[in-house]
């Protein structure tokens, strides 16, 4: 799958960049395909990399207990693993691929922060972006709490 | 338009979802959140847009049957 700028104008994360900066935004990331059942990331797993899901779904599962949890899909324009990225924590979930394919675009943490450091204005714009994904976040688990026995934990 | 649509599912195995898609969730859709079928029954809108996005939030149930065109698979 060829990342073009109108691709990626269709992701959050990317949200108020201009061609130029998406097209040099996309020549740091790596595209990789899961299969079904593939796990992307692993619970407690230390690593900062961020990805984007380009296509497909992937599924985010607590083990924090015995039971495996499924607490929410992420489709296509998606991104996970920045929470790890801005804490530099374990992965707080495991993330696996449910559909038959699911195309991800992946960016090693140390080379995306550096990429930030050049270009400010990317690296402010794509910060505020996590931020406003991770606000939408917490809107919907407020919701979802509200409703008992209903919904879903992001 | 890009639409960032949570979907939460009543019932069912009660996952839920989050999708960006270029077409606007209607109640009385049918949408494919991973091996499960959901029919929508509220659309609601989470914050105002901002450039070119939409944020809304789309509860759903559990549907009867196999929907009839394809939705919001993501594949």
């Amino acid at each position: 799958m060829e990342i073009t700028p109108s691709v990626l104008h269709t992701m959050d994360l990317f949200t108020g960049l201009s061609e130029e900066q998406l097209a040099a935004i996309a020549k740091i990331g790596r595209v990789t395909v899961y299969h079904r059942g593939e796990v992307v990331v692993r619970e407690g797993e230390q690593s900062t990399a961020v990805y984007v899901v380009l296509k497909g779904q992937v599924e985010v599962v607590s083990e924090l207990t015995e039971n495996t949890t499924s607490l929410v899909i992420l489709g296509a324009g998606q991104n996970f693993g920045e929470m790890a990225l801005l804490d530099a924590g374990p992965r707080s979930a495991t993330i696996r691929c449910i559909s038959t394919e699911a195309t991800l675009l992946t960016f090693d943490g140390a080379a995306l922060m550096n990429f930030w450091e050049q270009e400010s204005k990317v690296g402010y714009r794509m910060i505020f972006n996590i931020a406003r994904d991770l606000a939408f976040k917490l809107r919907i688990r407020n919701l979802t709490t509200a409703m008992p026995g209903e919904g879903m934990s992001l | 338009m890009i639409y960032k649509v949570s979907y939460v599912v009543i019932g069912g195995d009660r996952r839920g979802a989050v999708i960006n898609q270029d077409y606007a969730p209607e109640v009385g859709a049918q949408v494919e959140l991973g091996d499960q079928v959901c029919e929508i029954v509220e659309v609601q809108e989470l914050v105002p847009p901002m450039g070119d996005f939409a944020y809304l939030h789309v509860t759903c149930r559990p549907a009867a049957q196999p929907p009839a065109e394809s939705t919001a698979s993501g594949e």
